[in-house]
């Protein structure tokens, strides 16, 4: 049986490094998106909050009238 | 008597004949038994049309030095869409962004490390094809090995893509074998996550309710995958830009015509082409060579790879979760998008009637999608 001339130390580059690329690029991805809706969902409750005391800080002058 | 030289049967090879009765299965799984309809019933007309002779609907308008009326329908299509400009599987993934909800992932950004195990499928089969050739079974150097490999993305667009501009010879026969395995996922998948899990494993029970995603997280999502992975891997924009690109018409919310158009008309006429051209690329002559069975059994060999790594990612991550985690969901990350997030399910609720496994398993599911698009992308800049 014939064989070809493979380069397998490239083989091995490629394959190694084209999976551990998408390894890499997929987790910075996760990262990434946790990160941004860490923030978004920090925005929202700061927001929820500061109308909650507006709210209190109003009652008490409408108790007044 | 002399009519029979004018025919078609003079010059019907075996090879167009067992390809003709090939169509015409596939055509009948499409109908009969709902194979994935949507590509298997094209693509079986598409075979029908390339072997049946001297029909001249396939003549390329570079192979008739573009004289005017004499290229055919689907060689034009073929020229232009796939192999010159890579159009179609392009237009292909701008649809798929605009049908796709990526809010279970987005909700539980880890599952992005299942769809990247399962592109183990693609190294095993790229590896595997490279031995083939290295013992001289088969003709296989890098292009090939690699155009074989993807196969176990289980993508069928990012399967045309990477073929296409690598290997379009292998085109044909590594769309089919893709588009196949996808419609067999609910008969391959299933013993390779019984062999790999415990009954145990398998009725963990995952809480149903994901955390609810803001309208401007999904909003951002197509931008930042936009933004990072293709400085990452420049090569992989045509894929994910369009994939994006269609997600951020859909969930944008201010461009409903668009999005409609993507989801809908513009997906179903490219579909309609791009899977006639597939069929189109399998001529009689690929039956009459062994690397054509040996790409069907290292597709096979990649998707049940693929399956695997899934899993087994899936099982670590049960181990290192707090919460509850059951790794039947890794099996979906190989991106038949979403037969193998159905799978799981099934299996899921087969274990434990209780479990509703599918919004879990679509976290994986479209995350294979960027994961296939990703890997493609480094193959190209690698080989190309």
């Amino acid at each position: 049986m014939e064989t070809a001339a493979i380069n397998w130390a490239e083989a091995w580059q490629v394959s190694g490094m084209g999976f551990g690329l998408v390894f890499i690029v997929l987790a910075i991805l996760a990262i990434a998106v946790w990160l941004v809706g860490l923030v978004l969902r920090r925005m929202d409750s700061g927001g929820s909050e500061t109308t909650e005391e507006n709210k209190k800080e109003e009652s008490p002058l409408e108790a007044a009238d | 008597m002399g009519d029979f030289w004018l025919t078609g049967f003079s010059e019907l090879s075996w090879g167009n004949a067992v390809m003709l009765v090939i169509g015409l299965v596939f055509i009948w799984l499409a109908i009969k038994k709902k194979w994935e309809p949507y590509e298997l019933l094209p693509i079986g007309v598409g075979m029908l049309l390339a072997n049946l002779p001297g029909t001249g609907i396939l003549l390329q308008p570079q192979q008739v030095g573009g004289e005017i009326g004499s290229a055919g329908l689907l060689g034009t299509f073929i020229e232009y869409g796939l192999l010159r400009y890579t159009i179609l599987p392009q237009l292909i993934f701008l649809g798929l962004g605009a049908m796709t909800d990526f809010g279970p992932l987005i909700a539980n950004p880890k599952l992005f490390l299942l769809g990247a195990a399962a592109q183990i499928g693609i190294v095993v089969a790229f590896l595997g094809a490279l031995a083939l050739g290295h013992f001289g079974i088969a003709d296989f150097g890098m292009n090939e090995a690699a155009a074989i490999g993807i196969i176990g993305g289980a993508d069928g667009p990012t399967t045309i893509y990477l073929t296409s501009k690598l290997t379009p010879d292998l085109m044909g026969i590594t769309a089919v074998a893709a588009y196949s395995y996808m419609a067999m996922v609910a008969i391959i998948q299933p013993p390779i996550i019984r062999m790999l899990t415990s009954k145990k494993e398998r009725q963990i029970y995952m809480q149903s309710q994901l955390r609810e995603v803001s309208r401007r997280e999904r909003i951002l999502f197509p931008i930042v995958c936009i933004l990072l992975v293709i400085l990452l891997v420049p090569k992989s924009a045509p894929l994910v830009g369009m994939f994006m690109f269609g997600n951020l018409l859909r969930e944008s919310g201010v461009v409903e015509r668009l999005s409609k158009s993507a989801a809908n008309s513009l997906i179903n006429i490219v579909t309609i082409i791009l899977m006639l051209c597939i069929g189109a690329s399998m001529p009689g002559e690929l039956v009459m060579r062994t690397e054509t069975l040996l790409v069907l059994g290292l597709g096979l060999v990649a998707f049940a790879c693929g399956t695997a790594g899934g899993v087994l990612l899936g099982k670590v991550m049960k181990w290192i979760s707090k919460e509850p985690f059951n790794p039947i969901i890794g099996a979906a990350g190989v991106s038949a998008v979403p037969m193998a997030a159905r799978v799981a399910q099934h299996i899921g609720q087969k274990e434990n009637p209780r479990n509703f496994l599918l919004m879990h398993a679509m976290g994986p599911n479209v995350a294979g999608v960027i994961g296939s698009a990703v890997i493609a992308g480094a193959l190209l800049g690698y080989l190309s």
